[in-house]
């Protein structure tokens, strides 16, 4: 997936100034940087839910997914609804639905809240049904935005493990935003250092080491981003 | 605290009903009835009161339905094309600013004596609330909300129904209990012009009886139509709590 020569003023604000970037296709691509420099914004104009001014994004995935800082359920709609939602959009049959429904939250660990409301579920909870949503029509492209940043320790391992999994399994292409060095070196295979308004690459690091990688591998890589 | 609020209003209650009282027994029946003068005549007068009540409780929920239908049609359409909404501002902001009381004597003329004139008033009276908190609602959706349906490929009507209307509920059901008040108000001031008592109203009552010296009867109208007003807006409350309070954890 390629952005060319991407220009986004909202407000007269520059966030994005005639950027070009790329992303490997199948591979974790991390976007690491402070809050408030425009990679949510940058996240938002790869899903194509931001018209840019100038500049096109080529080459998109299908079944763009997207999983947000907040878990952004629709409070009225059972877990079980929320997780259908992509596929109810989509127009895929009932029973197929009802399949793939099952296993997403199967594989969250959401089974027997199905028929919960998102209010009555814990902050880890909701964003395991976020993360089931987007993983139920089987995206081409997986972003994510800060989704780690909010939870607690045990959660956030939750997820990441989550994350992994899914992506092991379905082979997208996936952006993770992230101010978080940890979670880039535990899950990237490509660091993007970025700063900004408007954004820029500062740095652009690679990461050849297999997941999952132990303490001892993320420590080595933690010290080598935070170095550059 | 709970309890703190409940003796506050009942002492509040107990106290206003007391010099309601002294104040009568000072300024004479013709002036103000007292309270127990009141009660019974909504007692021995009770027929004739409960008949005019429901005819005009029949007239504000008719209106007050009529106006939900209206002001969210009306909002939802603007919502679809600012063409349409740009089309529905002047006339709804007119049917919010022109007096109600004006209205009332035209509408008579166009639709005769009955039920019809109450109806409207209660409709016109009852609108701009709902058509103004719809529009404030269909706004109220999240960015990461509205950002996840059209990611997701949603069309603006699928948008309309998987997110917006139902982010709207809060919205619409707080113009719904300021509407309730003023359909009950509207429909009032319909019958005032609109009926010759026959159905009994509490609009023709309350006029009649102040006109002919029974202010007691006059009094007992006024308190079936703000108990009216009141029961309107605690099942609106009720309707709130069982539907949306669960949604957001309250």
């Amino acid at each position: 997936m390629r952005l060319e020569g991407a220009t986004w003023r909202p407000d007269g604000v520059p966030v994005l100034v005639d950027l070009d970037l790329e992303v490997a296709p199948g591979r974790i691509t991390a976007i690491l940087g402070r809050s408030g420099c425009g990679k949510s914004s940058l996240l938002r104009v790869l899903a194509g839910v931001r018209a840019l001014e100038s500049g096109r994004v080529s080459a998109r995935p299908a079944r763009p997914a997207f999983v947000f800082q907040d878990p952004t359920l629709l409070p009225w709609r059972s877990v079980r609804a929320n997780v259908d939602l992509p596929l109810e959009l989509s127009g895929a049959e009932p029973d197929t639905r009802r399949q793939a429904v099952d296993a997403a939250l199967a594989s969250v660990g959401l089974a027997a809240f199905a028929d919960r409301l998102p209010a009555e579920l814990s902050g880890g909870q909701r964003m395991r049904a976020s993360l089931a949503r987007a993983l139920v029509a089987r995206p081409g492209l997986l972003l994510l935005d800060e989704p780690f940043a909010a939870l607690d320790l045990v959660t956030r391992a939750d997820m990441l493990r989550l994350v992994l999994h899914a992506h092991a399994e379905l082979g997208c292409t996936t952006v993770l935003v992230t101010h978080d060095v940890g979670d880039a070196a535990r899950l990237a295979d490509r660091v993007l250092v970025v700063d900004g308004p408007p954004l820029r690459v500062v740095a652009d690091h690679p990461i050849a080491a297999p997941r999952p990688r132990d303490s001892a591998t993320v420590g080595g890589l933690l010290a080598a981003l935070v170095e550059s | 605290m709970k309890r703190a609020a409940w003796l506050g209003t009942a002492v509040s209650l107990v106290g206003g009903v007391a010099l309601w009282w002294g104040v009568a027994l000072r300024a004479g029946p013709l002036l103000l009835p007292t309270p127990a003068a009141v009660a019974a005549v909504l007692w021995s007068d009770r027929a004739r009161l409960t008949a005019a009540l429901a005819e005009t409780a029949f007239g504000a929920l008719g209106g007050l339905a009529l106006a939900t239908t209206l002001g969210v049609v009306a909002a939802g359409v603007g919502w679809a094309s600012r063409g349409w909404a740009a089309a529905v501002r002047p006339w709804a902001v007119l049917v919010q600013v022109v007096p109600i009381v004006a209205i009332a004597p035209i509408l008579v003329v166009w639709l005769g004596y009955g039920r019809p004139v109450a109806l409207a008033t209660a409709a016109i009276a009852a609108f701009y609330p709902v058509y103004s908190a719809t529009i404030t609602g269909l706004g109220a959706a999240g960015q990461d909300q509205v950002d996840l349906v059209r990611l997701l490929g949603a069309s603006r009507a699928q948008e309309l129904l998987v997110l917006r209307a139902w982010a709207a509920l809060p919205a619409v059901f707080s113009g719904l209990r300021t509407a309730a008040g003023l359909a009950v108000i509207g429909a009032i001031v319909g019958e005032f012009v609109g009926s010759n008592g026959s159905p009994p109203t509490l609009g023709h009552t309350v006029l009649y009886a102040s006109r002919s010296a029974r202010l007691e009867q006059a009094f007992a109208a006024i308190v079936l139509a703000g108990a009216l007003a009141l029961a309107l807006g605690l099942c609106l409350s009720w309707a709130e709590r069982r539907l949306i309070a669960r949604w957001y954890g309250a």
